[in-house]
């Protein structure tokens, strides 16, 4: 596990800006979740969000390999990011493949860290302690 | 087959598969569409890879949102909101509710926002009508709010309700405590005298209210 990202996340921005022949792909679980979780309906939605600096306070969180890749010897690492928009905590995970040159946003959904503005203001306030995020 | 090969892995060829999935709008309006997405066999990759399907969804939403808006408009007939009166207020051109509410015109998603705020706290139209004086609308506002406060606790066994702000030197928590018995008693007994060394003027704006 690292403790910086392994990707230049600035590279990833400036491919979620590319609205023609976009090397940004995501997946299905990631797209349902953004659709549920931030009522981002489509891919370009997505894309547009993150483009326009919509993770904010974005906060590294871990980088792991690739479970599904299909080709070890070529290992591919996947930065995990949490952010907030507006009263939400998110988690976004992506990863690069120098083979294919695309980016994939493996995840986009709700942090399981969530949440709510109470609970965070009850930590603050060290009213209750609390139980973070792996 | 496809001949594509998956940007995820660059290894697997993409199949491409049909799938439906369900949309659904804030009003509770929810539809099943088909399409087709990609799948990778190598490394199970799935979805619209390509932004393919953005379209297609975009003009689902877009039905939607226009059955949204009449349905919402339907029942502002029975909230005794008068269209015109409303398309006045919201310097809307007129007939332009009616419209909408006949889907002769598909409302913009900035217009369906408008109406479902609208739906929600129809008392915005009062603060549009005093052209949006800051004083005026929080007056609407909190009237509102009361009126709201005091319908939920109607029907349910809350014997008091009471409000208030407890507050450290950095962070503020403001607090709505519906009395219902020992066990809600025992909740906020709990946070006050956990927190009583971080609470500053706690007291001076307590609300109370006795059903």
């Amino acid at each position: 596990m690292l403790k910086q990202p392994y990707h230049d996340f600035d590279a990833f921005l400036k491919a979620c800006k590319v609205r023609a022949r976009s090397r940004v792909v995501v997946l299905r679980k990631a797209q349902d979740d953004a659709r549920n979780d931030f009522g981002l309906k489509t891919s370009g939605e997505i894309l547009r969000f993150i483009a326009n600096g919509g993770l904010e306070q974005l906060e590294f969180i871990n980088s792991k390999l690739w479970e599904n890749n299909p080709d070890p010897s070529r290992p591919v690492i996947v930065d995990g990011y949490e952010f907030v928009s507006r009263m939400k905590r998110g988690y976004v995970a992506l990863m690069f493949n120098k083979v294919t040159g695309y980016w994939t946003i493996k995840s986009f959904h709700i942090s399981d860290n969530a949440n709510l503005p109470f609970v965070d203001a009850f930590k603050k306030a060290g009213f209750i302690s609390g139980g973070d995020n792996e | 087959m496809s001949k594509r090969i998956c940007p995820v892995c660059g290894i697997g060829a993409l199949e491409k598969i049909l799938t439906s999935i369900t949309l659904s709008d804030p009003s509770g309006i929810e539809k099943t569409i088909e399409i087709s997405e990609y799948k990778c066999p190598a490394c199970e990759a799935e979805g619209d890879l390509f932004g393919e399907n953005d379209r297609v969804i975009q003009d689902e939403y877009k039905k939607m949102r226009a059955e949204a808006v009449a349905s919402m408009l339907e029942k502002f007939h029975s909230k005794k909101i008068s269209l015109s009166a409303a398309e006045r207020v919201l310097e809307l051109p007129q007939r332009t509710l009616s419209k909408w509410k006949n889907k002769s015109m598909v409302p913009s998603a900035s217009a369906a926002l408008l109406i479902r705020y609208v739906n929600l706290f129809p008392w915005l139209l009062d603060v549009a009508d005093n052209k949006f004086n800051p004083k005026n609308a929080q007056q609407i506002h909190v009237t509102a709010a009361m009126r709201d406060l005091c319908e939920m606790t109607k029907g349910s066994d809350v014997t008091s309700l009471s409000a208030g702000i407890v507050e450290n030197l950095n962070n503020a928590v403001f607090y709505v405590n519906m009395e219902k018995g020992i066990t809600q008693r025992s909740i906020m007994d709990t946070v006050t005298s956990a927190s009583t060394g971080l609470m500053v003027h706690s007291g001076a704006c307590e609300y109370s209210y006795e059903t």
